[in-house]
């Protein structure tokens, strides 16, 4: 029997079916697109912070006390009379700049743990996976709790409490997928034709993890996002008088009679952005990854 | 083709319509045939040309929120597609069986094989646990399966594909049906396994007294069981012929392409023939007749006008403009 | 499954000795010095520091102090609080009940509404009820149990002055109208996840072989669901259960701190607030302990649930 293979026509149909795809997972769908967008914006809105805020975030102003809405401060002032409003923006600076880092913290030790783990398994595998064990023994936030508490509670080491929190998920996502890509073909012929350890594991099966990779980062922001404000809203972050969503939280409840502003803006700025990290990743997981829905 | 009484089902000009995210598009198109009591028809044609589909539509399996179905399929008089989900309920199982292809995916893997067959029984019957369970365990053995007694406490993890197909006949004839759908009920199994499946459905359609339709695409298997087949090709019927007449006297070239492809023993020189080409995809929209840019005999006509299903003889129905071996 | 059972304990005892080890280590590696922290950062003179340290035991080496805080835990003493000079076990005894009342009343509202939710959504699939449940899901997903709990005071305590805001009542029973705004809290985060979860996996269960048998044979459609359907879709649910066991209990902790309940979770922010380590040690150990428990206890359920595990 004779096999034709028409590359081209198989090119093409992989770019139609890659197009169609981004269309019904990213285009079509109207709440991705939105979230998107509105990402894209409270991202601008962080980093153009100090040239858009009305007012200094941090000027205290104890006559201007609890004022409502007004043209003046757009959500009102909080109880040392403070702009709301120029607060939620520098809010989000800490709130945004604090995520990536506990990100990039659990990615940068998750991702070559995984591999080399997956990759070597035996006694290499098995330390890494118990250290992993060791950290997951720790109901969620405890561990950061006890972090904090030793190092000191402030922004920083919350962050990186919550970074080495978050290693484990990453490291085993990788290895998992690193177990599957080792034993394809195209690992067996690198390593014939004598090309290191070190390239497979950081070019060939390193590559092959970015999807599960990606759609993992978008739902470990969304997590960091609320555990970081956790973390401030317990005091354990944030430390006053920078502005935090999760600490303006705390504070607005001790007045929450009086004045609910500084909850609501502070509130709905964490749902918001916490809504759009969730919907942008699952549009990225239909996109990327159509098959396997994890949930 | 006239009414006929001494017909178990008869499916009349059935259409069946999927909406999905690429619009609407048919799977089956305009089928007609018929089954008498006791006869088993073999369905064959490519995986992809509608037989499961139409198997399917009988039972009414498919997710009606997305399909439609058009036409007549009259069961003992009655049109099954004007039924309600609670009649159709009442049918399958009980008057209506169906067996599916792959045995190791059609049991629920968390409920034990044993409580699969009598929970059937039950909610037809209506009799009591014990009653169920020892017609249950008398199925087991009938269907050639040993120790019946502990195997109907076991989870389908613990048996072969074989061993589950025989479970899955075994739910299947639980409430005696007149009717069974086999869709594709050995393609997943080892050729031994085949052939005894194969031959206990032989003994147990008589011992039962059932018709069956046979879906497949492997003619041996029609050779061996049927007494009619109906060869589909791109969701229509292009030929429907008694078994013996269809081996040696083939009149569509599609039925004439399938015959080609199978090995003979003892002819080792010979090249085996495929059919050059590909099915159509559903969303593809043909002029004149649908298996003309595969034919290898099409004439100016094919490419304009589509061939209808006609008579020919004797129950022999071919839809061709130039049907092969003209008798 | 008696071996397993064997072997995972033994297991458990194992990470629990690393566990305490960890914690000790850096309760004690941490700056600042503890008898300063005992005296509350009053001036003391450095004889009363002194007499404080050789009390303590400070002045002894890491090793030897690690023998004797565990030769304690093993006896079921957990050492003294720095701040309130009370026994730690004492401490956690005498708040326990109430963070076991206010995740037994979250979990009661979670496995009361979660997974028939989640079956309704899946049933009803691309319907408006769909849409709706699993919109509200992702709202409640996406607010943290805080500001679900502040939100919940401000309508139900200051609005429609159903419910009290904040502290605890006398008794279980007075205790039950406290905590009830406190457990919705929690359990809303956790009803939207398992909701979410129920109807993904009930979806796929529904598009699976097995399901269109249990169709085929004539089965009616609340059995193919309940009895076909249901208990595949829960086993994907009980392998992420360990996450959600660790969820619940820090959210009792943030609703604890959030409605100003004096359970294990003021216990424990307040103790590492004040740099308590005695405390912040021994909660920290007894949540891990059960923890890892409950997650054994589900391991075991889960080979209940599911005949293809073998352990």
């Amino acid at each position: 029997m004779e096999c034709k293979i028409d590359l081209k026509a198989i090119e093409l149909e992989h770019k139609q079916r890659r197009k169609r795809l981004f269309k019904t997972s990213f285009l079509n769908n109207y709440l991705v697109v939105a979230a998107t967008i509105i990402l894209i914006v409270i991202i601008l809105l962080a980093i153009f912070a100090p040239l858009i805020a009305p007012h200094n975030p941090d000027q205290l102003n104890l006559s201007n006390s609890l004022k409502g809405i007004s043209r003046e401060n757009f959500f009102g002032t909080d109880r040392q009379g403070r702009d709301i409003f120029s607060r939620i923006l520098f809010g989000a600076r800490t709130t945004l700049l604090g995520a990536v880092f506990v990100v990039i913290i659990s990615n940068v030790i998750g991702i070559p743990l995984g591999l080399i783990s997956g990759y070597y398994g035996g006694k290499i595998d098995n330390l890494v996976m118990r250290m992993c064990d060791i950290i997951l023994a720790f109901p969620a936030l405890l561990l950061a709790f006890v972090i904090v508490a030793v190092f000191g509670r402030n922004f920083t080491n919350s962050v990186i409490a919550l970074g080495v929190v978050y290693v484990p998920m990453i490291a085993r996502l990788v290895r998992s997928v690193t177990l599957v890509e080792k034993e394809k073909i195209y690992v067996e012929a690198a390593r014939a034709i004598g090309i290191s350890d070190q390239s497979i594991i950081f070019k060939h099966i390193l590559v092959n993890c970015t999807s599960p990779i990606l759609i993992q980062v978008t739902i470990d922001m969304a997590y960091s996002v609320l555990d970081l404000a956790a973390m401030s809203f317990l005091g354990l972050g944030v430390q006053p008088p920078q502005a935090d969503w999760g600490y303006m939280l705390s504070e607005g409840r001790e007045y929450l009679m009086l004045s609910p502003n500084v909850t609501f803006a502070a509130g709905f700025s964490i749902m918001i952005t916490v809504i759009c990290f969730n919907l942008f990743s699952d549009g990225l997981q239909v996109f990327l990854d159509p098959q396997q829905r994890r949930v | 083709m006239n009414v006929n009484h001494d017909e178990l089902i008869r499916v009349k000009g059935l259409s069946v319509k999927f909406k999905t995210d690429r619009g609407e598009a048919y799977a089956v198109r305009n089928v007609n045939f018929a089954i008498k009591p006791n006869e088993t028809l073999g369905l064959v044609g490519e995986s992809g040309s509608g037989k499961s589909v139409t198997a399917q539509s009988i039972l009414k399996l498919h997710p009606s929120d997305r399909t439609k179905i058009a036409g007549e399929i009259s069961y003992k008089g009655q049109n099954l597609l004007d039924k309600n989900e609670k009649e159709m309920q009442k049918i399958r199982g009980n008057q209506i069986s169906m067996i599916f292809q792959d045995p190791m995916i059609s049991l629920n893997p968390v409920i034990r094989v044993g409580e699969q067959i009598s929970e059937t029984i039950r909610y037809h019957k209506k009799i009591s646990r014990k009653e169920a369970m020892e017609q249950s365990i008398r199925l087991i053995n009938q269907v050639g399966i040993p120790f019946a007694e502990e195997r109907y406490y076991q989870y389908p993890h613990e048996f072969s594909g074989g061993m589950l197909q025989r479970f899955m006949i075994a739910i299947a004839l639980s409430c005696n049906p007149n009717f069974l759908i086999a869709d594709e009920p050995t393609t997943a199994l080892d050729v031994t396994v085949q052939a005894q499946i194969l031959r206990l459905m032989k003994k147990l359609q008589k011992d039962f007294g059932m018709s069956i339709l046979i879906i497949t695409h492997n003619l041996g298997i029609v050779s061996e069981i049927c007494d009619h087949v109906a060869v589909m090709y791109a969701g229509e019927l292009v030929e429907i012929s008694d078994v013996i007449p269809i081996f040696s006297n083939p009149l569509h070239p599609y039925t004439y392409g399938l015959l080609e492809a199978i090995p003979v023993l003892g002819q080792k020189h010979k090249k085996l023939k495929n059919i050059e080409g590909h099915p159509p995809n559903i969303f593809d929209h043909i002029q004149g007749c649908n298996f003309s840019p595969r034919c290898p005999f099409k004439t100016d006509i094919c490419l304009t006008e589509k061939p209808i299903l006609r008579q020919v003889g004797n129950l022999r129905y071919v839809a061709c403009h130039n049907p092969l071996n003209h008798i | 499954m008696t071996t397993f059972v064997i072997r995972r304990l033994v297991q458990i005892i194992l990470v629990l000795m690393v566990v305490s080890v960890i914690i000790f280590s850096m309760a004690h590696l941490a700056p600042g010095d503890p008898a300063l922290i005992m005296m509350g950062g009053k001036q003391s003179s450095p004889e009363v520091l002194e007499n404080v340290r050789n009390k303590y035991h400070l002045n002894d080496p890491l090793i030897k102090q690690y023998t004797y805080w565990m030769t304690g835990v093993l006896r079921g003493d957990l050492g003294e609080s720095y701040k309130m000079k009370q026994s730690v076990t004492d401490m956690i005894i005498g708040r326990l009940p109430l963070t076991i009342q206010l995740a037994a009343m979250s979990m009661f509202f979670t496995l009361l509404l979660a997974v028939p939710l989640g079956i309704l959504a899946a049933v009803k699939k691309s319907t408006i009820v769909d849409h709706v449940a699993t919109s509200l899901a992702l709202v409640c997903l996406s607010s943290p149990v805080f500001l679900t709990g502040i939100m919940l005071i401000l309508v139900f305590s200051y609005k429609l002055q159903w419910l009290p805001a904040f502290g605890i009542g006398n008794s279980v029973a007075e205790n039950f109208k406290f905590m009830l705004l406190p457990s919705i809290a929690l359990s809303l985060n956790m009803i939207a996840l398992n909701m979410k979860m129920t109807r993904g996996s009930m979806i796929e269960i529904m598009d699976t072989q097995y399901i269109k048998t249990a169709r085929s044979k004539g089965m009616p459609q609340n059995t193919v669901i309940l009895k076909h359907g249901l208990k595949n879709a829960i086993i994907p649910i009980l392998t992420v259960s360990s996450l959600q066991i660790g969820f619940l209990m820090v959210g009792t902790v943030l609703v604890e701190v959030t409605f100003g309940i004096g359970g294990l979770g003021s216990l424990i922010i307040n103790a590492v607030k004040s740099s308590d380590y005695p405390v912040v040690q021994g909660t920290v150990l007894f949540m891990v302990t059960v923890f890892l428990l409950i997650n054994l206890i589900v391991d075991i359920l889960y080979a209940v649930i599911d005949p293809r595990i073998k352990y």
